[in-house]
């Protein structure tokens, strides 16, 4: 099939029909999404799918800009203020806006909320952001009126997003029904919710149809432009774009480099947009000896797993100087070149990476990393410096009998990143190291991500505008994402230094150095960051697309001509 | 014959606990399970705990095993773990779509293969004869995934001729009963093409060399002996002996079917049993998964024994033979 495609890609984007056919509903956006969601409300949400779909449907107390950092701008929360002491929030709610059954929105839902989904019985993806608050203290002193306590001080800037973007929930809906029971509950599919849009259909597998509210029951500026904005479940990429060739779709997200050139050059109708630098690939290095690691952790549950340390390093990524080497070799301008530029114009969609927090964030980045250049004969000299020899002339390199051999672990049916792999493969070779490339699907790499059963991983993120270092650099047990068993206390100090900060210029500060740090030592090699592309039909104004989603603020989009909407 | 049916019936149940039992066992097999899957690895390890305790999949499987052979037979699949639904309901949802789609490929197989067979059988010696079969075998070759995007490509993007995805457009519910019908009938067209046609070739080419068989018979050399017209030599004596092969392999389709809906549902986002056993396997949702394997083997064994029963009726030899094993 591998072959094929390409082929049925090039016939998918070559000149066809524009889209003209007659259609009275010109006035409906159609978004083609990959896969179907799993519930209608955020607070419940599984994947970023989930909250894009569901955040046309509430007005959270505070929305987000992006400013080369996320900035809070009024929703539900008419204004803020904070304590002196920098540990209460006190929140001011407006008194126009309703749930869709017409009943207000108060500051009793939205303290119902926070208890709700701080309750670890309910599930919520949101019980982290919520912890730092301190238990029992949301009030709400009357129906415009919150303040929130915070256990301890830290950057009011960042709490006031995390604990702001959160959605509210209908008390007087939800307050009877066993918490552990909301995570399933019939709510999550036919909700009463506050947003600009109300859900007027779900079918599931095939398509959501968003209405919007009835007039007067929020802000007037919020009422929506759009007659209708429909989501279309459409899982194969082909079918999405063809449709949005023939505009059966308005809006596709996630286009592949080739396929969005030829479309701005066969379909001037479709305008493309560019999210911003979110999307990072790395290697990972794992720095402890996988077999050694499970052989001390089998038969534990995730929970009660051993200490990293007690672990001996890995025999190749144990040396920093090795990991570095094998950085050297790796040639990230060509990957860029081949996958992410324009033959023609040399626009690029993707930057060489040095750490994980994104260059969109222009606070928090350290722009002054010099990335870790291609250089092979650096990096020959390094292994041969660090006892990697190819003895028996086989072209790997060995030590002490062991040949300069790893497995590469990846996702199946990530494209880029496959072919990303082997390039890899390629570059490694030319210094002397054998990559045994190994895909696994989604639920099995993620299981040997966390089992920590890999010598190397091709990753992506797609990073959160929040950095959360502690998760997946902190040398803690409880740092989930630190696959690679990542251990530098001058680093974990770094860290605490960031969550403790009393302001947002000293928690800049603490990350940049962090990232310094981190650089030093490679656990990973950052190769780089991908633009993603959304393509929409031009017809519609005001379009909103930027690095915190792929469509927002969908009541104020508009169509502008009379062009009609196809349907075959 | 009653006892021959209930026979095949007792038989049959036991299919499917089998299969039951073995799509359970693959599932525990693979490695991951739902609450690293659904939840992220991100996730508190307390949260994961929580969620694998309120899904059982903290209990040891043999007990998760028995607790779900013990629900089945009361006919409770249980909750499917991603979509908090029952299991059963998702089937109810999805079984429509796979039987419509499915039933119309079964149909159009048979009925655009079995005349293209004949066809070819009579002009098995010439080059049309040669370059329908050539491409009869191209088309049985193709895989249904690459056929459905092609199929996609041309018929729904270049000539704009049909919707390429779902099963109605997103405003079906303002169309008039009518339009709606039209609606559904056009969005059938592309995925029961890239089903039903490889079918029909692959029904062709057994009907061909079945028929050419069939020619050479005796009784057709007795018949064409005593001065009957070749053509009704064809349809009356050649046919139904050709076509006793071609009803067997009717029942032998419908496994064929079901695995080609699985990538045909998803190129043609068709929301049938196919697609929804895919993305419950991929999420390791066990229970889900018991309940597809569990009606897809339903539909294979109650179409296997359709098939058997057509075939005794086409043919007497059949009949009395099951009556004797009866």
């Amino acid at each position: 099939m591998s072959s094929t495609l390409p082929l049925l890609l090039g016939l998918a984007c070559s000149p066809q029909p524009a889209p003209e056919a007659q259609d009275p509903a010109r006035d409906t956006l159609v978004i083609g999404i990959p896969a179907d969601v799993s519930t209608m409300v955020a607070g419940f949400s599984r994947s970023a799918l989930d909250v894009y779909v569901n955040s046309a449907l509430t007005l959270p107390p505070v929305q987000t800009r992006f400013e080369g950092r996320l900035v809070a701008s009024p929703g539900l929360a008419r204004s803020w203020s904070w304590s002196d002491d920098g540990l209460v929030l006190h929140l001011e709610l407006r008194d126009d806006n309703h749930w869709s059954d017409g009943q207000p929105v108060t500051a009793h839902d939205l303290a119902f909320t926070y208890d709700l989904l701080a309750d670890p019985a309910t599930a919520s993806p949101y019980v982290t952001d919520l912890a730092g608050l301190a238990p029992g203290e949301v009030q709400a002193t009357d129906d415009t009126h919150l303040s929130l306590r915070f256990a301890t001080p830290g950057p009011r800037e960042t709490r006031l997003l995390q604990v702001g973007i959160i959605d509210p929930l209908p008390r007087h809906l939800l307050q009877d029904i066993p918490r552990d029971a909301l995570h399933d509950h019939a709510f999550n599919r036919q909700p009463v919710l506050n947003g600009p849009w109300r859900l007027a259909s779900w079918e599931p597998g095939q398509q959501i149809v968003l209405e919007p509210r009835a007039e007067g029951l929020g802000p007037a500026e919020q009422q929506p432009r759009l007659d209708r904005v429909v989501f279309r479940v459409v899982p194969e990429y082909t079918t999405r774009l063809v449709e949005l060739q023939t505009g059966a779709l308005d809006l596709v997200t996630d286009l592949r480099v080739d396929d969005a050139l030829r479309l701005a050059q066969d379909h001037p109708s479709i305008g493309l947009h560019r999210r911003g630098w979110r999307k990072l690939c790395y290697v990972g290095w794992n720095m402890l000896d996988p077999l050694a690691w499970l052989a001390l952790n089998e038969g534990l549950p995730p929970e009660q797993r051993a200490d990293p340390a007690q672990a001996p390093p890995h025999p190749i990524f144990g040396d920093p100087s090795v990991r570095r080497a094998l950085g050297q070799a790796i040639d990230v301008e060509r990957i860029i070149q081949d996958l992410y530029s324009s033959p023609a114009s040399g626009e690029r969609w993707a930057r060489p990476a040095v750490s994980n927090i994104t260059p969109s964030l222009t606070e928090l980045h350290a722009s002054d990393i010099e990335p870790v250049g291609h250089d092979p004969t650096a990096a020959r000299a390094a292994l041969d410096s660090a006892g990697w020899s190819d003895s028996d002339g086989d072209g790997v390199r060995d030590r002490d009998g062991q040949p300069l051999q790893f497995r590469l672990l990846t996702r199946a049916g990530s494209d880029p990143r496959s072919q990303v792999a082997l390039y890899l493969q390629d570059d490694l070779k030319a210094v002397g190291a054998a990559v045994d490339i190994e895909q696994a699907e989604r639920a099995s790499y993620y299981q040997r991500l966390s089992q920590r059963d890999f010598d190397a991983v091709l990753g992506g993120w797609s990073v959160a505008l929040f950095p959360e270092p502690r998760e997946v650099w902190h040398s803690a047990p409880e740092s989930h994402y630190n696959f690679v068993s990542y251990a530098n206390p001058r680093a974990d100090r770094l860290i605490e230094r960031s969550e403790d900060a009393d302001d947002e210029a000293e928690e800049a500060e603490a990350l940049r150095q962090l990232q310094r740090v981190i650089h030093q030592d490679q656990p990973y090699r950052f190769l780089y960051w991908s633009d993603e592309i959304v393509a929409a039909h031009s017809r519609f104004a005001d379009v909103s697309v930027d690095i915190t989603a792929p469509w927002r603020d969908l009541h104020r989009w508009r169509a502008v001509e009379a062009a009609e909407h196809a349907r075959p | 014959m009653a006892r021959f049916l209930l026979r095949r019936l007792l038989l049959g149940a036991a299919l499917l606990l089998l299969v039951a039992s073995l799509s359970f066992v693959l599932v525990e097999l693979a490695p991951g399970d739902a609450s690293l899957h659904l939840l992220g690895p991100d996730q508190p390890a307390e949260l994961q705990a929580l969620m694998r305790a309120r899904w059982g999949l903290d209990r040891p499987a043999w007990l998760r095993y028995l607790a779900a052979l013990g629900n089945l037979c009361r006919g409770d699949f249980g909750a499917s773990l991603v979509h908090g639904r029952p299991a059963l309901m998702l089937i109810a949802e999805a079984a429509p779509h796979t039987l419509l789609l499915s039933g119309l490929a079964l149909v159009l197989s048979f009925g655009l293969g079995i005349p293209l067979g004949i066809w070819q059988a009579r002009h098995a010696n010439d080059s049309a004869g040669r370059l329908v079969g050539l491409l009869g075998l191209g088309l049985y070759a193709a895989p249904r995934f690459w056929l459905g995007l092609l199929l996609i490509i041309l018929l729904a993007g270049r000539w704009a001729l049909l919707p390429a995805s779902g099963v109605s457009s997103w405003d079906h519910g303002d169309l008039s009963p009518l339009a709606a019908l039209l609606d559904r009938a056009a969005h059938l067209l592309l995925p029961l093409l890239a089903l039903g046609l490889p079918g029909a070739a692959g029904v062709a080419r057994y009907l061909r060399a079945s028929m050419i068989e069939a020619m050479q018979g005796d009784y057709v050399r007795s018949a064409l002996a005593t001065g009957l017209h070749a053509r009704r030599v064809l349809w009356r004596h050649a046919l139904p002996n050709a076509l006793l092969p071609v009803i067997t392999l009717a029942g032998l389709s419908f496994p064929f079917l079901f695995s080609g809906s699985v990538l045909v549902e998803e190129v043609f986002s068709w929301p049938g049993m196919g697609r929804l056993m895919v993305h419950a396997i991929l999420d390791r949702d066990t229970p889900l998964v018991i309940a597809c394997f569990f009606f897809f083997a339903i539909f294979v064994v109650l179409g296997n024994l359709l098939a058997d029963l057509a075939a005794a009726a086409l043919d007497p030899r059949l009949r009395d033979s099951l009556v004797d094993d009866a």
